[in-house]
């Protein structure tokens, strides 16, 4: 087992920067790149996940969020965790667009609930309350042979 | 049936109401266990109103919510009334019914559209170091709120806040009319209607002294929290703001640990309700825990929370490390594939047990042993009533669209919960009764 690697990084501003074309979920690993100029990364450290890699952010917040790349470098599942949510447009790229259809503020009048997504391609199962949040997501037809969500 | 409840609830509450003097005595309908005194006795001999309770409304919600193509009218959610003054005056005040209760969130929010010009003009807009406005973006789990940050004298029962800090929601006045890019992409939307919050502001009471905590102390510091600097540009800088716990206050705080006293947390005491529901359920909030003859700790259990006011639940064999008690949630929130789900339009998510079923999840605090919270589970279609805004056993998977979803470390105790308890929340570091917050207590 390979030991990991970690490197410091100079605390970048959250916003006002450019949005990138491409996205982290299913991205490649150089999007991770980008998702670290839009939050307050702390470290970021990676070691050896099955065939690929796992990039795990430190937010400054004391925060995580976990990357998961497979062996060609597509990013096919994160997890966070946090006092605030980390910034889920860049996290979820083009998957954004979904969670929000997904889970529109009307539906407020029935349930109360945290986000969700169920779909063929995407899943994201979310939960938490104020000051306190938590997140999956995951691309179903790219995820490693015996994937378990659970155990990100 | 529906409409025999809903009587007899009103005449509880009318025959518990009377003979109490202070404008905040009304009593709670209904509940049983340890709340019923409702004054102190001096050294004197006279009695003095104990004035740290108001009441606790499940109604339809405010009238807003009923309109237009997206009306409806709410369920499970508890209000109470407060009062806002401009700082230092006695006169330029509003006086707002419908107010969220949460105990799973920290701070007083109100919408802009619900405060009347004269108020809102008095209510000076917190500035940074540069002069400008303050903005603030709040998340919670499904959405979060955008607004300014202002000052106002609070007032609530018998107790009060001078100057203190809250946020005025969908205040669009200068650079604030735009949501910064860093609010809006957690997700959601920004709930910045009465109809879209369901209410006309949430006073949240939840389990800190302040709604970011350290994390918002530094330069682009953000958490559950964000506060912004407001140029008339626009907001895009976040700023810091002072951890306060007391005057002054840059961060909103918690409005109960602002009191001078009885600031150690709340008691919310709601009734037994029948599970087909009722139109409206009437309880009471205690302010202060083991401060006043009316609001001991009793025999309740003390569930110490993390510092994310969390408690595991165990259900089914499996521990829920990150479950919670949660006024502001408005069922029990849970998975369990092994119940059947509804499959009437509208109700995907919610549970539909054939007959009623008894449910045995318990709770554990950092210390201390598991306690039983137990309960029934309803039918969520056929159970309540068609005008009960108030109905309990009623569950509903979290993440409505995976209903086998493979993530479960959360049990969500809603207000279903609460009815027929009094629920105790302890706020961080304070002393109430016989433990120091962070807890729940039931």
């Amino acid at each position: 087992m390979r030991k990991p690697f970690t490197w410091l990084l100079v605390p970048t501003l959250v916003v006002g920067l450019p949005h990138a074309a491409s996205a982290s979920l299913g991205g490649n690993v150089d999007t991770i790149t980008t998702d670290q100029s839009r939050m307050v990364v702390r470290l970021h450290a990676v070691a050896r996940s099955g065939a690929g890699n796992l990039h795990t952010l430190t937010l400054a917040n004391g925060g995580e969020v976990r990357e998961y790349t497979n062996a060609t470098g597509m990013v096919y599942a994160i997890r966070w965790t946090g006092p605030g949510k980390p910034d889920l447009e860049s996290l979820l790229g083009v998957h954004f667009a979904t969670m929000q259809s997904d889970n529109p503020v009307t539906a407020r009048r029935g349930m109360r609930r945290p986000p969700g997504v169920n779909r063929v391609d995407l899943k994201i199962v979310s939960g938490g309350h104020a000051g306190a949040f938590w997140g999956y997501a995951w691309l179903p037809q790219s995820v490693p042979s015996g994937f378990d969500p659970a155990s990100l | 049936m529906r409409q025999i409840l809903a009587t007899i609830a009103l005449l509880l509450l009318t025959a518990c109401s009377g003979g109490t003097s202070g404008a905040a005595n009304t009593s709670s309908g209904g509940t049983t266990s340890g709340s019923s005194s409702s004054t102190t006795t001096s050294s004197g001999g006279t009695t003095t109103p104990v004035t740290n309770t108001t009441p606790i409304v499940v109604d339809a919600g405010p009238a807003a919510l009923n309109v237009g193509a997206n009306a409806y009218t709410a369920t499970n959610i508890p209000y109470v009334t407060i009062t806002v003054c401009a700082p230092g005056s006695t006169s330029n005040c509003q006086t707002i019914d419908h107010v969220l209760l949460d105990t799973g969130s920290v701070g007083l929010r109100l919408e802009a559209s619900v405060l009347n010009s004269t108020l809102l003009a008095g209510m000076a807009t917190q500035t940074d170091t540069q002069g400008n406005p303050i903005g603030e973006c709040y998340e919670y789990v499904d959405n979060y709120v955008f607004g300014s940050v202002r000052s106002a004298d609070f007032t609530v029962a018998g107790e009060s806040v001078a100057s203190m800090p809250l946020q005025v929601i969908g205040d669009t006045t200068g650079g604030l009319g735009t949501v910064p890019h860093s609010c809006s992409s957690s997700g959601g939307s920004n709930m910045n209607t009465v109809q879209l919050l369901g209410a006309n502001g949430i006073i949240g009471v939840g389990t800190t002294v302040t709604d970011c905590g350290q994390t918002c102390t530094t330069t682009n510091g953000s958490g559950g929290a964000i506060y912004y600097d407001c140029p008339t540009a626009g907001c895009s800088a976040v700023v810091s703001r002072a951890n306060n716990a007391s005057a002054p206050y840059e961060q909103l705080i918690n409005p109960v640990a602002g009191f001078a006293s009885d600031n150690n947390g709340t008691i919310l005491s709601l009734p037994t309700v029948a599970p087909t529901g009722v139109v409206t359920a009437t309880g009471t909030l205690y302010f202060g825990i083991g401060t006043q003859t009316d609001n001991a700790l009793g025999s309740a259990t003390v569930l110490p929370t993390t510092a994310d006011g969390y408690v595991t639940a165990t259900y089914n064999g499996t521990a829920l490390p990150s479950s919670f008690l949660d006024s502001g949630s408005n069922y029990y929130y849970f998975v369990d594939s092994s119940i059947t789900a509804c499959t009437q339009s509208g109700y995907t998510g919610f549970y539909c047990p054939s007959s009623a079923l008894s449910l045995t999840p318990t709770i554990k605090g950092t210390s201390g042993s598991a306690i039983s919270a137990a309960f029934t589970l309803y039918n969520a279609y056929t159970e309540p009533g068609a005008t009960s805004n108030a109905v309990p056993g009623v569950g509903a998977n979290p993440n409505t669209q995976s209903f086998s979803s493979p993530i479960n470390n959360s049990f969500d105790f809603g207000l279903p919960f609460f009815f027929g308890r009094n629920v105790y929340t302890a706020i961080a570091g304070r002393q109430a009764g016989s433990a120091y917050g962070p807890y729940f207590a039931y």
